[in-house]
Formats: structure tokens, sequence, C-alpha cells
């Protein structure tokens, strides 16, 4: 019976790496938010460098996957995102990050 | 370390993270305007004797800078809040209290003791006091400029103590540099981060 060599783990394994956090802009956006409890549109802007409709249609997709909920408000009659992870986005993250760290130090070294 | 605190072989660096937000809260240089304002005023307080001065602007200026915070920082910079935010405030909130205690008990003991080494240095060590606390927020919210206003600070009791310098005026001048310093941040925060409005690109 043919058993994986530990480079064809860690290759199969890169396959099921969470494919909307892997994206470069929402792993940016994922790994801020991560530690907040809330952050508004302005604050992910400013923090990732996306522009408006890049950091809305990435949210979109986020929210759609169920990692981040978004609440859309009026403050002063102007529009106002305020953006909060899931826990479910948090779990995913987390198992983002295992499965990241497995494929980059496959031996175990830190 | 990737720039958002996170490793992926170790533990999300949420100390890490914590500055970098501290930081960013504080790039728009109303703390050090505030600051500035108060050393200034407590200057001017001692200097014309005039001692309810320094307690009316002491006692608006956080207010103030809170409301400043709503109305210039978050239309530029935006808004976020930290899980930890509360035991962050909490930490804080102790730390400053027990300096704030020992500036205390350094008053009793000048008090207490009218002849005693305290008193006849009192200005060099509570400016020395002040230049802690100073820079104890330096090492929380990482921001090295503060370094500097707490050696100005301390310098105002130096000067004072062996330089012949009027107190209020050697803690005026400090104050009023510290002013200067926040203009300048201040406007380097409001040319960098115009006001922009959701839907709008910068």
């Amino acid at each position: 019976m043919h058993e994986d060599s530990p480079r064809e783990r860690v290759v199969s394994g890169l396959g099921a790496v969470d494919r909307i956090i892997h994206e470069p802009a929402r792993l940016a956006i994922m790994a801020r938010l991560y530690l907040l409890e809330e952050a508004d549109w302005l604050f992910l802007h400013r923090q990732t460098g996306l522009s408006f409709g890049n950091l809305t249609s990435h949210l979109t997709r986020l929210e759609a996957s169920g990692y981040v909920v978004i609440e859309k408000t009026f403050v002063d009659r102007k529009p106002h995102t305020l953006v909060r992870m899931t826990d479910e986005g948090r779990t995913a993250f987390d198992r983002y990050r295992e499965q990241m760290r497995d494929w980059l130090e496959p031996d175990g070294s830190a | 370390m990737g720039k958002s605190g996170h490793g992926l072989g170790g533990e999300i660096d949420a100390r890490r993270m914590e500055r970098r937000m501290l930081l960013y809260y504080t790039q728009d240089g109303l703390w050090d305007l505030c600051l500035g304002v108060c050393a200034l005023s407590w200057g001017l307080a001692i200097r014309f004797d005039f001692a309810a001065f320094i307690g009316v602007i002491c006692g608006t200026s956080v207010p103030v800078v809170w409301a400043l915070k709503r109305l210039v920082t978050r239309p530029r910079a935006g808004h976020a809040r930290l899980r930890e935010g509360g035991r962050l405030k909490r930490r804080f909130t102790l730390v400053l209290s027990v300096l704030a205690g020992l500036g205390l008990v350094m008053f009793l003991l000048v008090a207490m003791q009218p002849s005693s080494f305290l008193r006849t240095n009192f200005p060099v060590l509570f400016g020395a006091l002040i230049a802690v606390v100073v820079s104890f927020a330096a090492y929380w919210v990482g921001v090295r400029r503060y370094y500097a206003y707490a050696l100005f600070l301390f310098l105002a009791g130096v000067v004072h103590q062996w330089g012949g310098v009027h107190l209020g005026e050697s803690v005026a001048v400090s104050g009023a540099v510290i002013l200067v310093c926040g203009v300048g941040v201040l406007a380097v925060f409001l040319k960098d981060h115009p006001r922009v409005g959701e839907g709008a690109d910068a």
C-alpha cells in the first residue's frame, strides 16, 4: 500500500487551504479583524490600502462566507459601515494559520 | 513576523498589534497638544500665581481631546476597537494611579518635613516624577517623541533648580516646545489623512 511521503502530505495539505482567506487582500482584512472587536470601513481602507471597490468586494465575499458581519448605518446622514469577525471567521482563520504553519514548517521547526 | 502583528509560526503577537493600534491613534498629535497646553498653562499659573487657571485648563483638556478625536481623527483615520481594549485601559489606569500615588506621597513628605532633602530638591524630583509618567505613556503607546517631552519636562525642574530660572518660566517654555511639536504632528496628520467618505477612493 502506497503511503504519502512527508512532502506529498504537505503539498496535498496546501490544496485544503481556505482559498477565501488565502487571497492577499482578504488575508490582510482578516488579519486585522482577528484582534479587533470591530472596525469601520475607513479604518480598514487606511490599514490595508485597498480601494473602495476592492475593499467592498472583498468584504462582501467574506460576509457571504460567514466570516464577517457587516452593519451599515448612517452617522450624520453619511453611510457608516462597521465590520466584525464572526466566531466562524475566527475559527477559519485559526485553521488557516495552522495549515500554513504546517506547510511552511513541515518538520515542526519554529 | 508580518506587518499585521501575526507570526504564522507562533502565537499572534497581540501586544505588537495593540502597540500598532495605539501608535495609529497617536499620530494625530492631539495628546501632544493636550500635554503642551497643560504644561504651558501650569507654567503660566506658577509664574503669575494664578492657581485656578491650571485646574480649569487641565480639567477641560481631556474632554476636549476626546471631542477632537471624534471630529478630527475618526473621519480621517477611521475607528476600530481592540478585543482586549478593556484590559488595556484597566492596566494603564492602575499604573498611572500608582504613579499619582507616589506624587501624593512626595507632596505629603515635603509638607511634613520642611527642611528635608525632598523640599530642597522638590522641583527636580517632581519634574522627574512627571517625566516618569510621560515616559511610561511613551513606552505604552510606542511613541518615541513622548520620551523627548519627558526630557523637556524634567529639564524644566533642573533649569529652575540649578540655573536660577523661575520655575513658571521653565515649565512654560517646555510646554510651548511640546505645543509647537504637537501642532507640527497635527499638520502632518491632516496633510496625510484627508477626509474620505465611504464610497470615495482616497
